[in-house]
């Protein structure tokens, strides 16, 4: 086996759970960019010719063959190359979606949680723990829903959930979720508010919660 | 061969210094240094220009080691993997790879193929956070890799500090000369595992582009009339960095 290798992954890659991607293949350009241009007038003011790219013929012999052998590219030779991380990431954000971040409060119809205790299993650990493993499942969902098509099902309970009180909910807990834009679009039409009046975590947290109730109610159901 | 990843998610930390001076120490007994620059700025990749395009004027300007190359990061992963088993092969005794700010999938890639993460801290409020924020980033990092996968060492470096918090860390009494603020962040970044070395502060670290490797630097103001007041400054440095270094060879022997 060779002594580098990427070891074996079974969770995701924190990063790629972290925003602020978004504008570094930008910045990368124009500060390349700049930084060449910088350096190229600087050489043509030294010498007193007119600004041309550098030579490395003082590099060491082996940086010439990592170029051609690795790809790996060498600094000040006049020319703004794209760095592999960006690039890569380039590609990577170009075919998702645009997903946004939001905090929304967590929490169940009184009735649905009071349902918890009798789900398989249960019994055995806290209800909190139950709860959290409900949540995360939930948000999983949540990230997955990709259309309007998607969320025909549970535009009933999310309405519900909705229109409930203050005093027929559980206290609940902030949480962070993901979902796509369209997809949030969806779930505000969805729910009589095409002008996009109520707050976008409210009707999240409405769907987040009804995701969580039909999770309850298929494992109940075995 | 030593591979180091240098990672802090906030800019203007240290890491290309840290880098600059890794290679400094390194080369200054003798080893083969590669310094592989995945910032953004591509500071460290203009190190050779920068130093080039400085104007020594009480001092010959001393050659760029040959034992110093400055790389970009190859394309792929596997480009990467492969430029490592090259560097090995070629007899490079130190890999240093500088990161951009953030957190990145490329940083971790560069993380994981490391034998020693060093995550540079400046012992100031306003960076303690982000400085906690990597360390847990890289517990995360480690919680994602399959059991018995192989994980570097990670070390925090305790950064471009001043006089007082110097002898807060190293006097017996010295701590109560401290803010109680600057207490608190100093205790909280010497709890993180740590490498037990503090750079102090120092004009020869904001001006590493202009002196290029510090051995040769130091070397060549000795020689030049009126230099020896620079070259001490320079030989200071220098030795900070050897002491860098030699926390690290306890980490992670050469």
């Amino acid at each position: 086996m060779n002594r580098f290798r990427l070891p074996a992954r079974i969770g995701p890659s924190p990063a790629a759970e972290e925003p602020g991607l978004q504008n570094s293949a930008a910045r990368l350009r124009s500060s390349r960019d700049a930084q060449t241009r910088l350096l190229a007038e600087k050489r043509g003011e030294i010498a007193g010719t007119p600004a041309a790219p550098a030579t490395d013929a003082t590099q060491p012999e082996h940086a010439a063959k990592a170029e051609g052998k690795y790809a790996g590219k060498r600094e000040g030779n006049g020319e703004a190359e794209p760095l592999d991380p960006v690039a890569r990431q380039r590609a990577a954000v170009a075919g998702r979606p645009r997903k946004e971040k939001l905090v929304v409060l967590f929490r169940l119809p009184l009735g649905t949680e009071a349902l918890i205790p009798t789900l398989p299993g249960a019994s055995a650990v806290e209800p909190a723990y139950v709860l959290r493993a409900l949540a995360k499942a939930g948000r999983a969902e949540l990230r997955r829903l990709a259309g309007p098509d998607d969320l025909s099902a549970l535009l009933a309970e999310a309405q519900a959930i909705l229109q409930l009180r203050g005093t027929g909910m559980t206290v609940g807990e902030p949480m962070t979720v993901y979902v796509q834009a369209a997809v949030l679009a969806a779930m505000h039409d969805g729910l009589g508010d095409p002008w996009k009046v109520e707050p976008k975590a409210r009707i999240v947290g409405a769907f987040l919660s009804a995701i969580v109730a039909r999770l309850i109610e298929t494992r109940r159901a075995g | 061969m030593q591979v180091i990843t240098i990672v802090q998610t906030k800019g203007g930390s240290g890491k290309t210094t840290t880098a600059m001076l890794l290679a400094s120490a390194a080369l200054s007994i003798g080893r083969r240094v590669t310094l592989i620059d995945g910032d953004v700025n591509a500071q460290l990749g203009r190190w050779r220009d920068s130093f080039e395009l400085a104007a020594w004027e009480s001092a010959p300007k001393p050659a760029w080691p040959v034992d110093l190359a400055v790389l970009s990061p190859p394309e792929s992963v596997d480009g990467l993997l492969a430029l490592l088993e090259g560097e090995e092969a070629r007899g490079v005794d130190l890999v240093v790879i500088d990161t951009r700010p953030g957190t990145h999938t490329d940083t971790e890639d560069f993380c994981l193929v490391s034998d020693l993460v060093l995550i540079p801290a400046r012992p100031v409020f306003a960076e303690w956070e982000m400085t906690h924020r990597a360390v847990l980033w890289m517990d995360d990092l480690r919680a994602s890799l399959a059991e018995g996968e192989r994980f570097p060492a990670v070390r925090v470096l305790v950064m471009d500090a001043g006089p007082k918090i110097i002898d807060a860390a190293t006097r017996e009494g010295g701590m109560a000369q401290l803010p109680k603020r600057d207490q608190d962040v100093l205790m909280e970044i010497l709890r993180l595992e740590h490498l037990d070395v503090i750079v102090p502060h120092s004009k020869i670290l904001e001006q590493l582009g202009f002196h290029g490797p510090l051995g040769a630097a130091a070397a060549a103001h000795a020689c030049a009339p009126g230099g020896r007041l620079m070259a001490d400054a320079v030989s200071r440095q220098l030795d900070v960095a050897r002491l860098v270094l030699a926390g690290i060879d306890e980490v992670l022997p050469a």
